[in-house]
């Protein structure tokens, strides 16, 4: 697949695990990019176009709901889709990142095949 | 929801297993496992501490599960960036169990844990052990009732 991919988490080994399960996906491994919080990932999104993000919520310096916020004031990110990839269950939580543009969730713990659907099932929807 | 020794062990098996295709037995030991140590804290309605101990076998293990990999490929520091993920899957389904799809309840970033405030929680909270191919991995879990 031709897609670019943002993975946005603040463990570097869990964004190497991620990356894994992104390129068994079918995403070239040339197009996956990697951020360690909200700030980085604006940064990078200002020069590389993007197709998907995978968005953690508990990181440093910026977290996935403010990074969120940014995003939905920016019309050039606002229609990149942006699953969720964290620990938070709180509905109402959820439910306010929903509005501020969030498509899917996906609770860690995860099994990589699910991760890999959901890759599967945003983009298609966004294609 | 009251999370005991053997829910405890429960939540930590589930997220190795899904996770990193480690797979665990619960043990009956108190043998410590202390080369590593991470700790995740909750607040808010609810309010504690997750602490993971373990060898830096498990944490080999682990780390080499997360990345498809063999143990003798990784390095120290995946192995502790492992343990540090493993407490924040651990804290998170801890914080489900005991309400947080209903209650605000927010978790820290993991953060290294010391012997001592591992071996002090040890004596105050609800505990587990574990062990993967002869790797020990604990935890320990405290917070109010």
């Amino acid at each position: 697949m031709n897609h670019a991919v943002l993975i946005v988490d603040d463990s570097p080994i869990l964004r190497r695990m991620i990356r894994k399960v992104v390129t068994l996906a079918g995403i070239n491994p040339a197009n996956i990019h990697e951020a360690g919080n909200g700030r980085e990932a604006l940064e990078l999104l200002a020069r590389t176009p993007i197709d998907l993000i995978l968005l953690d919520l508990h990181m440093p310096e910026m977290d996935g709901e403010s990074f969120l916020a940014e995003r939905a004031r920016d019309a050039s990110l606002a229609l990149i889709p942006v699953a969720i990839v964290s620990t938070e269950c709180n509905a109402e939580t959820l439910e306010r990142l929903r509005t501020l543009g969030a498509c899917a969730s996906l609770r860690k713990p995860f099994e990589p095949e699910d991760l890999s659907r959901l890759i599967g099932r945003v983009l298609k929807e966004a294609a | 929801m009251t999370i005991d020794s053997i829910r405890l062990a429960e939540m930590l098996g589930d997220a190795l297993e899904r996770t990193a295709f480690v797979l665990c037995e619960p043990v009956d030991t108190d043998e410590p496992a202390l080369d590593e140590l991470a700790a995740v804290e909750f607040t808010g309605v609810r309010a504690g501490i997750v602490i993971l101990a373990a060898s830096r076998g498990f944490c080999a293990e682990l780390a080499a599960g997360l990345l498809g990999a063999e143990p003798d490929e990784v390095t120290e520091r995946d192995g502790r960036e492992a343990l540090a993920e493993l407490a924040n899957m651990a804290a998170g389904s801890v914080v489900a169990a005991l309400g947080g799809e209903r209650d605000r309840i927010r978790l820290t970033l993991p953060r290294p844990a010391s012997r001592d405030e591992f071996e002090a929680a040890l004596g105050r909270g609800v505990s587990a052990s574990l062990d993967s191919v002869g790797e020990p991995l604990r935890v320990v879990l405290l917070h109010a009732a």
